[in-house]
Parts: C-alpha cells; structure tokens; sequence
C-alpha cells in the first residue's frame, strides 16, 4: 500500500494498446463464444457528482492491465505459472462477479486476456464456478 | 490572490466535498464488491477484515461520509486528520487504490492540511502543508506533460486518439468520430497545457487563466472520458495554489 500512495503523475504517458478480458462459460454442447464484461450505463451530466459504476468499470480496466504486464513479464522470465500471481487472483474474481450476474453461476467457465486482438491470446485452465454455499463463504 | 487562512479553508471544504461524493460512490457499488468478490482483500490486512467486508464496510462508508459532510459544513481543522485516517481505512479495503490518481490528490491535500495543523507549535506549518499541495499540483500537470513528451506518439499527435480508440474509457460516440487531425490537435493542446503550468509561479496574473483552463481540462476529462473523481479531487488542491501566486 505505501507505495501505491505516492503520486507518479504520469497520466496517459503510454498509448500502447490497453488490455481486454473475456470469459466463456461451459453448457452442453461445449464452451459459449468468449464474452466481455458490459460497460457502464451511458454517461449523464449528473454523473460528474457520482459516477459509480463507471469508476467501478475503470477500477476494473486498471486491474486488467495489471494482470496483462505481469504476464508479460512471466513470458519474458519462462515462467509458466500465472496462477501465483497476486493480479491473478484479482481478475479470477473479477470474472466470478460477472459470473455471479449470469444465470448459472455454478458453471465451469474460463477467461482470457487479450492486447490489441478481439480474441484471448492468453487462456486460463478450465475453473469450477461457485456453488452458493462457497460464494457466501468468499464473499467480502 | 488568497490569503493561508482562505486557502486552507477553502480545501477543507473543496476536499471533504470530493470525499463525500467518494463516499457516496462506493457506497452504490459496495453490494457489488460483495455479491461478487470483487477485490479481495490481501491476505495482510485481514487483521482489520471485520470492517471491511459486508455491514462493516457499509459502516465505514456511513462514517467517512458524516465525517466529511462537517468538515464541508464547518471547515473546522482539527476533523481533518479524523478523516484521512477514515480515507486510508477505506483505500485498504482496495489494497491503497481504487481510483488511481484521484485517491492520491485525495490523500495529497489531505496530508497537506494535517501538516498544517502544526501552525499553533509551528507558525510556518500551514504554508509548508499548502505548499506541500500546490507543489504537488503542479508536478501532477508538469510531470504528466514531461512524460508524455517523452513518447513519439505524442509527440507526432498520433498519442490522443490511440487512446480514445483503446476500449479502456467509455468514449462518447461523437467524440470518436473526430477527425484526426482535431484529435491530434487537441493533444498539442493538452501538452501545451501541462508543459507551460509552472509558469503560473513566474509570470504574473496567470493564475486565473490557469485555473481556467484547468476546469475546462478537468471537465472534458469527465465528458470524454468519465473521471469524474479527478474534477473534485483536483479543484481541492486549487485553494493552496491559489495562495502561492499573485
């Protein structure tokens, strides 16, 4: 956390291609068309005041380049096991939220990352969606 | 143009502001982050789990606001420090950062007014806390500005639209259809911005053109690309500034 405190200032330096996250759930027939989480309702000018969702969203962007640089980074070192990453954790998350909106969140399903491509170039293992008993037990 | 006395006052109430819209935020998408769990909490601070998970966090939230809604109402100093205290608590909940540059111009005024609070003991305390702001807002455009000269991209206007084109923000479709060369200007225009700001210390009667356009900065900042938070966060830090300039 200390670190995170201090100012960088460095806004918008990079214009490289940002991250995107998908996900797929598992139905009868095989694995759904990989997904995207939806964007936030459409911007009002009372949003200037409280704009929730939207920072939400961003907050979640910003969590998803997170997790993109330290794959790039395990890439370059050989490694192979982005499961003990910490931003790993994070974005595994993330996608059981937006399983938790669907309507079979006990689905196994799977996510991907992709930067500057409309598909996933990285592809997690196949993961168990939650049973309720064990989402109230994460839920924080 | 204000004298330590207004400036100070004039952040308390900027700042608190800004926090209880914070506040207000967070406390929308809180069933969110616990239906879902979102953001997990690192494993070092489940020490103060209890407070933030579920009805404790609410709590939290609730406290933070009231907190912020008197110092707004009564500028009255000695809350300050009781709210940046409830505000770190509060960042915890997301590891020190939900959103990004806001929460940290959030917690460099709020610093800024703590140091101040020395004044009784230490009588150069507030002008060192304000100018512990102001100094921060101006690195905050100059070194923004710096940095992105030193990108190719910006430097031959390609910078501005790659970004608006990247699916990171929720860009308004009319602002997407720009041409290029209106979008490359603007980005000239954003560099000129930030690199010129330190002369709002050396050339006289700048000031009010500078924030001037640092409102209007801020504000199409929201409208292209939804960062609301900067707006308040950033106008918090203007009063200490505006204490420094003639």
């Amino acid at each position: 956390m200390p670190t995170s405190l201090i100012p960088a200032w460095r806004f918008f330096a990079s214009s490289a291609p940002r991250a995107r996250l998908f996900f797929r759930m598992r139905s009868g027939e095989g694995w759904s068309p990989w997904l995207e989480p939806p964007p936030p309702p459409a911007r009002r000018f009372w949003n200037l005041f409280i704009n929730p969702y939207e920072n939400l969203w961003l907050a979640r962007a910003a969590r998803i380049e997170e997790f993109a640089s330290d794959l790039g980074e395990l890439a370059q070192q050989h490694e192979a096991r982005p499961q003990t990453l910490a931003s790993y954790a994070w974005v595994e998350s993330l996608v059981r939220a937006e399983l938790a909106l669907t309507s079979s969140p006990s689905r196994q399903f799977q996510f991907g990352v992709a930067v500057d491509e409309d598909a996933p170039t990285w592809i997690s293992p196949a993961l168990q969606g939650m049973a309720q008993a064990e989402d109230d037990a994460h839920s924080v | 143009m204000l004298t330590p006395f207004e400036a100070a006052n004039g952040c308390r109430r900027l700042v608190a502001f800004a926090i209880l819209l914070q506040a207000l935020e967070l406390s929308f998408v809180a069933p969110r982050l616990a239906r879902g769990a979102l953001f997990p909490l690192p494993p070092l601070q489940q020490g103060v789990r209890g407070l933030l998970v579920g009805g404790g966090f609410a709590a939290l939230l609730l406290l933070q606001g009231a907190v912020a809604l008197l110092l707004a109402l009564s500028a009255w100093a000695p809350v300050v420090p009781v709210l940046a205290f409830v505000t770190l608590l509060v960042g915890t909940r997301f590891d020190g950062n939900f959103n990004g540059g806001s929460d940290r111009m959030t917690l460099v005024v709020l610093s800024g007014l703590t140091i101040e609070l020395a004044a009784p003991w230490w009588p150069a305390a507030r002008l060192v806390g304000l100018g512990w702001i102001a100094v921060q807002l101006t690195l905050s455009y100059f070194v923004a500005g710096v940095a992105k000269l030193r990108e190719p991209t910006w430097r031959n206007g390609s910078a501005l639209g790659a970004i608006l084109k990247s699916g990171h923000y929720v860009v308004p479709p009319s602002v997407r259809q720009l041409p290029d060369i209106v979008v490359g200007a603007l980005g000239f225009v954003t560099l000129g911005f930030e690199l010129t700001f330190p002369l709002v210390f050396i050339v006289a009667h700048t000031a009010p053109a500078f924030f001037a356009l640092a409102l209007g900065f801020h504000l199409v900042n929201f409208l292209v690309l939804g960062l609301n938070r900067f707006f308040w966060a950033w106008l918090a830090a203007w009063p200490a500034l505006l204490c420094f300039t003639g």
